[in-house]
């Protein structure tokens, strides 16, 4: 599978937390993983969004895994990152970890 | 399949939830001023007889119901399709839909409701004037002389508006409003049969796969709208909503479940019982698909006592909190005992049905070795009412 989307940390600059509408889960998860981001003193913007409305604008997709081949097929070029629980999952934390790190973020699929 | 059923839901719910807050201004309306309301049952204007209450039904209620909710909805569909442009076409379009539909006066002559309420057809004719705008802009912008653009942009969209307002009127409208009463009439006819909590088996399932904007706001939410204008509350509201079996099947968890489920559980109790988003239970039964039964039992059990106490709702209560559905109580005392037994009956039967279904299929643990307790109260310290390290 080497055709998979990586994104160097250095081009990881938007980071969309995607769900179904776009209003409730995205939102409380965004707010979140900004937090995260924050604290860990990033230059990377979280914004919320409907898993159907995603654009090319993201680098990074954070979603729930049920909603992740939906992801795919709105943000091809977005490197996937499918979670499973709504708080503290840690595939979350592992994104907030690599980019301070300044590791690359490999697309999950 | 999933991910196509997602897409064509997604997109009808993207057409409501923007506009929520519109169906719940106009729920808390109707609960206060119905001549059956909040304010006449408690006495002011002259009581349930009291002419003032007819007047504002009249001259809020009914055009609320009729013109502004399906506008809003048609407007928001366009807007999705192709912007500002599109949802203005949608919008005009739309009113040749609403015209379509018989009124329902009151004896005074005064517009109750339509029927049927247009929701339906403006969510077909939403996104289709999206569509021709965007088709007829395509059209003209290589075709428009320098100097024209705002001319030819005002009459391009003036003229299609004609067109598809008597395309609405003549059309969609009758056809919409056709397939919208057979719909209504056949989930009527379940209700009348009492069997609307079995409606529950496929909306659990629904929910876990994610589709429950889709099921609440792109079937429920119109739905039950149409109720309240008839009945002054719905049970439609609630089918989805109910914040009751999620709590109960977090409450075993808790109680009976292990590793990180078990210690996760807490701090997704009061994001989805207070805070409504009830996407934070899905993992809990994805993890260990056995719980849907857990979720049927507090389900079905709750609707029963919805559909045996008459209860229901005045707005759509979204997110599903249980704060949204104090707020949305009616102003008959039955249904408001019906709305909260029904909550409390569907978490007590999840919770019971949850922890014996737990205590024989335990979850595998998941990934326990790689986080610990720590991890998680880590992530826990941003939730309302949730002490790390308690």
């Amino acid at each position: 599978m080497t055709d998979r989307v990586v994104k160097q940390a250095s081009d990881v600059k938007l980071i969309v937390f995607a769900c179904e509408a776009g209003m409730g889960s995205s939102l409380m998860g965004a707010n979140q993983l900004k937090k995260m981001i924050k604290k860990a003193k990033l230059d990377v913007n979280v914004v919320h969004a409907p898993v159907t409305q995603l654009t090319e604008a993201a680098d990074v997709v954070v979603t729930h895994q049920s909603l992740a081949a939906a992801a795919k097929t709105a943000a091809p070029g977005a490197a996937i990152v499918p979670f499973m629980l709504f708080m503290n999952d840690p595939a979350v934390k592992g994104v907030v970890e690599a980019l301070k790190k300044g590791e690359a973020i490999e697309s999950k699929l | 399949m999933q991910e196509r059923i997602q897409r064509l839901g997604g997109f009808l719910a993207a057409m409501v939830i923007p506009n929520i807050g519109a169906f719940i201004a106009w729920g808390l309306i109707t609960a206060l001023v119905i001549p059956t309301g909040w304010l006449a049952e408690l006495g002011f204007g002259g009581g349930n007889d009291g002419e003032i209450w007819g007047t504002l039904t009249g001259d809020l209620v009914g055009p609320m119901i009729v013109n502004l909710l399906p506008i809003l909805v048609a407007y928001t569909g366009g807007k999705l399709i192709y912007g500002h442009r599109g949802g203005v076409l949608a919008a005009i379009a739309v009113m040749g839909v609403i015209g379509s539909s018989t009124e329902i006066t009151a004896d005074d002559g005064t517009v109750l409701t339509i029927q049927p309420p247009q929701f339906l057809g403006a969510m077909v004719i939403g996104p289709l004037a999206g569509w021709v705008m965007k088709k007829i802009d395509e059209f003209l912008e290589p075709r428009t002389p320098a100097g024209f653009e705002m001319l030819f942009n005002n009459f391009s969209q003036g003229i299609a508006g004609l067109a598809l307002v008597f395309l609405g009127y003549w059309i969609v409208g009758p056809i919409m409003g056709a397939v919208a009463t057979a719909f209504g009439n056949m989930v009527e006819g379940i209700a009348d049969a009492g069997l609307l909590p079995l409606a529950d088996i496929p909306i659990e399932v629904a929910k876990i796969l994610f589709l429950n904007n889709a099921i609440n706001h792109g079937v429920l939410t119109p739905l039950g709208a149409s109720d309240v204008a008839e009945s002054g509350r719905s049970i439609y509201f609630m089918l989805e909503s109910n914040p009751g079996p999620g709590l109960g099947l977090l409450g075993a968890y808790w109680f009976a479940g292990k590793g990180l489920a078990k210690l996760s559980a807490p701090g997704a109790i009061i994001v989805h019982f207070f805070g409504g988003i009830h996407e934070v239970y899905f993992p809990y039964v994805l993890m260990n698909p056995v719980m849907i039964g857990a979720m049927w039992a507090g389900g079905i059990s709750a609707d029963i006592v919805f559909v045996a106490t008459d209860a229901g709702l005045v707005g759509p209560p979204s997110p599903g909190s249980i704060f949204a559905y104090l707020a949305l109580l009616p102003s008959s005392g039955g249904a408001v005992f019906g709305v909260l037994a029904g909550v409390a009956v569907g978490a007590v039967m999840a919770f019971v049905a949850g922890t014996v279904l737990l205590r024989m299929f335990p979850v595998k643990d998941m990934t326990d070795t790689e986080i610990d307790a720590a991890d998680v109260n880590d992530g826990m310290e941003n939730i309302p009412g949730v002490i790390p390290g308690a």
